[in-house]
């Protein structure tokens, strides 16, 4: 194979493997200080997708930069309310009955989601400035939208490791996710901090949502259709660590790519087989912090 | 005291002879009376959530347009038609267990649906097992095939049809093009509709080469990968079963590429009209074959079915499914009435031949294997023409084939149908 191509295909992966990443970091942040599995992180992403859609419909002169601003900020709330109201009286829980919960989240979401919106599919165009292509050696066509995408990954993950590390609150995140008793032992107000950790996630699953919806056809059950992809990154990269999810993005991403371009008849059992040799060897994720 | 001892022993004696008239209603009148007024029940498995309620909904909606039909005009043979819909969750074994609360909780007398072959063929041995009729609106040549039944029918256009239409239209309108490729869902469905239209290519003696084949999850997410792939090939043409959220996911992620630019032909075999009401401004002209396709036909039933079904849900009623779910409701109708009776075995040798009209054309029920052959199969250039909220076919270039023509020959089915 040239190398070019291969060059090629790794850049076609990695705006997959972006694209996973604005969920994944959500749902590990959410996962390593809240200690929930959040199932209903993939109906979030829906909603981001169709706040996207709605605003930028119904709106007139809205462009798509500022329907998805909308958008975000409409799934940071019901994330907010989702954490404010039903799920901090589980947090002491079993993880059983805490996905229970979370999974009747995803049913009442998609059963609004269809209420207000129907079951049709809904189409978001690709903005005007980013439609269209660059041309690549040996005449491959790069689509500007995916560049975007890869460029939007990589601003988040830069600004969430800026926020994690470099902030006081970043850092009360990191030692709630190694140690919650100590945190509240030294008065720190815990509650309103899994709130904020909470909304944090579910922006970031409604910004994943937004984003895909021009690549995607916008409908009632798409979070499904992800939310087991991205819980394997979750649990490859270790839960509650960045790193770890943005590693295990691109691992996924580009095997996935490579899978199918070179093995196309075994290009989803490469993603699973990751998973499992992780388990096996290293139980706690790549990078899990404890 | 002794008022209201008399209050006690009448209040007996009255609910008493209640339930003596109400016994006598239940057990004194003959069976065939009693009968005579209570609903014909229709069992319907079609997928209402998750990513594939934009074909099942509609179904839905279909079958009750169906039924509204019928009950205005009085119902069949005087009783009511009534329809239990259930979800089947496009999961076989979700099907399964509906299909058996619709037959031992719901009583119904006949079953019909599913949007998937996956789900439809997992509830054959069910059918056989209850001595049921069951029509099949999923598309698998299967249901007919060697282990086809005399409880079993596909009521509509088969995996074969679609998928040689395709072909035969490619052939016609698409000469130049010989390098073909494939992408198609990685499951009997696609693998089958990839087969039957290279099939095709060869019923037609057309000199094409296979430059490139590929298989992709159902509910794949990311196409990106099979799309340069395929543009790697140099394909001219490109032969998809995609359906309904994979299509539009495939088109959407494709366009930026400029795939529908190098590709000189793409043609899709199932759910053409809905992926152009799902992509609205984002079509693309591509050659698209559907099973029913509103704006055909100018006939009485399929002008009623349109409007009805505008003022009941809005829209169109477009999804493949739900002309095949309005085609099971009238068949069976008319089988009971030909039949003169609900009776199982007499109803199946009703609907063996039986021809009648449905909104998209005239079906038949081929005797010998219970498949359900389209007068024509229709396929078309998508264009977009500001009278219709949607891409539509260009009528320029409407094309259709004979549905006896590329139905599977009956020496090819391997069915032998046993008596039910």
């Amino acid at each position: 194979m040239e190398f070019s191509y291969f060059i090629y295909q790794l850049i076609i992966g990695l705006s997959y493997s972006m694209l996973l990443f604005l969920i994944a970091s959500g749902l590990t942040i959410i996962f390593g200080l809240l200690n929930i599995p959040n199932f209903a992180h993939g109906a979030l992403y829906m909603l981001g997708a169709y706040f996207t859609y709605f605003f930028l419909h119904s709106l007139p002169g809205v462009s798509f930069g500022i329907a998805l601003v909308l958008a975000v900020v409409s799934v940071g709330l019901i994330g907010a309310f989702l954490e404010y109201v039903p799920l901090r009286k589980i947090y002491e829980r079993s993880h059983a009955l805490q996905l229970l919960m979370t999974f009747s989240f995803i049913l009442i979401l998609d059963d609004a989601t269809k209420y207000f919106a129907g079951t049709d599919f809904l189409s978001i165009a690709i903005p005007k400035l980013m439609d269209g292509s660059i041309t690549l050696p040996g005449d491959r066509e790069m689509p500007v939208y995916s560049i975007f995408i890869i460029a939007c990954g990589l601003v988040v993950a830069y600004l969430l490791w800026l926020g994690l590390y470099k902030t006081r609150l970043g850092k009360l995140v990191q030692a709630g996710t190694a140690n919650k008793e100590m945190l509240s032992a030294l008065g720190i107000n815990v509650p309103r901090l899994f709130t904020l950790v909470f909304i944090l996630g579910s922006v970031l699953a409604g910004l994943g949502g937004g984003l895909a919806g021009p690549l995607k056809a916008v409908s009632v059950g798409m979070g499904e259709t992800v939310i087991i992809t991205i819980f394997a990154i979750v649990i490859v990269g270790g839960v509650g660590s960045l790193k770890g999810a943005f590693i295990a993005s691109i691992l996924v991403g580009e095997l996935n790519t490579f899978g199918v371009v070179f093995f196309p008849s075994f290009a989803m059992a490469f993603t699973y087989i990751l998973v499992i040799v992780v388990l096996l060897t290293k139980p706690e994720g790549l990078f899990r912090t404890k | 005291m002794a008022k209201k001892q008399i209050t006690r022993r009448e209040f007996v004696k009255v609910v008493g002879s209640g339930a003596l008239v109400a016994g006598a209603a239940t057990f004194g009148v003959p069976t065939l009376l009693r009968a005579a007024n209570k609903p014909i029940k229709f069992g319907q498995l079609n997928t209402t959530s998750g990513i594939m309620a934009s074909q099942g909904v509609p179904a839905m909606r279909a079958a009750q347009i169906a039924q509204d039909i019928i009950n205005q005009a009085g119902g069949i043979m005087g009783r009511k038609l009534e329809l239990v819909q259930e979800d089947d969750q496009v999961k076989p074994s979700v099907g399964v267990r509906k299909f058996r609360k619709l037959v031992l909780e719901d009583k119904v007398d006949f079953v019909f649906g599913t949007n998937s072959s996956g789900v439809g063929l997992a509830c054959v041995p069910l059918a056989n097992e209850f001595k049921k009729i069951f029509i099949s609106t999923s598309m698998s040549d299967k249901y007919t095939g060697a282990n086809c039944s005399p409880y079993v029918f596909r009521i509509g256009e088969s995996t074969c049809m679609a998928s040689k239409a395709s072909a035969y239209c490619m052939v016609a309108n698409a000469p130049t093009v010989k390098k073909w490729a494939g992408i198609n869902p990685d499951y009997v469905f696609g693998r089958e509709s990839w087969d039957f239209f290279k099939q095709g290519m060869k019923d037609k003696n057309h000199p094409v080469e296979y430059v490139k084949e590929s298989f992709s999850p159902f509910g794949c997410q990311d196409y990106k990968p099979y799309i340069t792939a395929l543009l790697e090939s140099k394909a001219d043409g490109v032969f998809t079963s995609l359906w309904t959220g994979d299509l539009i996911n495939f088109v959407k992620q494709a366009k930026p590429f400029g795939f529908f630019d190098k590709v000189k032909a793409f043609v899709n075999n199932t759910t053409a009209v809905a992926t152009s009401i799902g992509l609205g401004n984002e079509m693309v002209p591509f050659w698209g074959e559907a099973r029913y396709y509103p704006f055909y036909r100018d006939s009485e039933l399929n002008r009623q079915y349109i409007s009805m079904y505008q003022k009941k849900f809005g829209g169109y009623p477009a999804a493949d499914t739900g002309a095949e779910c309005f085609a099971s409701v009238v068949a069976l109708k008319l089988a009971i009435e030909k039949a003169g009776t609900t009776d199982t075995p007499k109803v199946i040798a009703a609907l063996e031949g039986l021809e009648f009209e449905v909104p998209e054309g005239k079906k038949w029920i081929r005797p010998e294997d219970h498949s359900g052959i389209d007068e024509v199969v229709l396929l078309g250039k998508f264009h977009h023409d500001p009278k219709y909220p949607f891409w539509v076919y260009d009528p320029k270039t409407y094309f259709t084939v004979p549905g006896k023509e590329i139905a599977m020959p009956l020496s090819q089915t391997g069915c032998k149908m046993a008596k039910p």
